[in-house]
């Protein structure tokens, strides 16, 4: 290095330059890994945002088998009740039927046999 | 240390300084950008699941309700078959009670009753009669005078009825054509029953089914 007050010589310059390179190769340094870090950082939050993503794909497909599964069970439970209900109908028009099938019958022969 | 080297050391921490702040600066900006590609995530995966329940239920559900509704329907259309059957059984047992009747002696009383009842809805006039063979035999002269009589001063107009000897297929009763306007009336047991049917369903399927 040249002394205070002194010109420097060509050879300190060369060493001075030789310093600043080095220098700016280690700031170079400092930026690459800084990119580096914040490829593997963005990188890192894309497998996650796609696991997340994956892994929502399998919820949907679990929760349509559960609705599916759900809402058949109360389709049948809804048919079940229906044919209950059908049965159950039909068991009371029988019975009443039977009770007045003599009441109509009646009914309509003395209707047929009456003129005005 | 000379001035060249204090200006020296001076560059050389700005230089790392500045890449120092430079490199921060990418970090923050990954670090951020990191963030905001989970937090896209997280919000894509449950607003998906919210709307993906209730859109997978309404799918199912609209597909259930139409085949409750055809359900509904095929019960309906099978109770009212069953109701129909009924009514038919009895209409069955009304004719076979009907046909007890035609073979008693009361039945001319009735047959008489009906040829008159269907004169008198032609209003009476010239009268064409059809009876069933062994009805024809059985409805004398005097039973057509007598209905011809009835029909006359009902209606107030002149009339004569025919026999025609053309037998009738019928179960019973008689059927009646007026020879000016060639209207007839069918009196048959049949006949009569068809139009019992037509007047009277509703009050017979309230009296049988309640």
């Amino acid at each position: 290095m040249s002394e205070p007050d002194e010109t420097p010589s060509f050879q300190d310059m060369l060493k001075e330059l030789r310093y600043l390179k080095e220098v700016e190769a280690q700031a170079e340094k400092i930026i690459d890994e800084a990119d580096r870090r914040a490829k593997d950082m963005v990188s890192d939050a894309e497998s996650k945002a796609a696991m997340l993503l994956s892994e929502n794909v399998e919820k949907r497909r679990q929760l349509e088998i559960q609705i599916r599964e759900e809402v058949e069970k109360e389709f049948r439970e809804t048919l079940a009740k229906l044919e209950e209900d059908y049965v159950g109908e039909r068991s009371k028009v029988k019975q009443r039927s039977e009770e007045h099938m003599e009441e109509a019958v009646k009914y309509l022969v003395r209707s047929l046999l009456t003129t005005r | 240390m000379s001035k060249n080297t204090e200006s020296l050391e001076a560059m050389r921490r700005k230089i790392i300084q500045d890449a120092e702040a430079e490199a921060l600066r990418i970090i923050t900006q990954a670090a951020k950008r990191a963030d905001e590609v989970l937090e896209v995530a997280r919000q894509e995966s449950s607003y998906e699941e919210d709307v993906d329940r209730s859109r997978i239920r309404d799918s199912h559900q609209a597909t259930d309700r139409e085949r409750v509704s055809e359900t509904m329907s095929e019960y309906t259309a099978l109770l009212s078959s069953y109701k129909s059957e009924i009514l038919e059984s009895i209409y069955q047992e009304t004719l076979r009670r009907v046909k007890i009747h035609v073979d008693s002696e009361e039945y001319l009383s009735t047959l008489e009753g009906f040829i008159m009842e269907a004169g008198i809805a032609l209003g009476g006039g010239e009268l064409t009669v059809w009876v069933r063979q062994e009805d024809s035999e059985r409805a004398s002269s005097e039973l057509l005078a007598r209905a011809s009589a009835e029909v006359t001063k009902v209606t107030g107009k002149e009339t004569r009825l025919t026999l025609n000897r053309e037998p009738l297929e019928a179960l019973g009763g008689a059927k009646l054509a007026q020879a000016e306007s060639k209207a007839t009336v069918d009196n048959t047991f049949v006949g009569r029953l068809k139009r019992l049917k037509e007047q009277r369903e509703s009050e017979l399927e309230n009296m049988v089914f309640g």
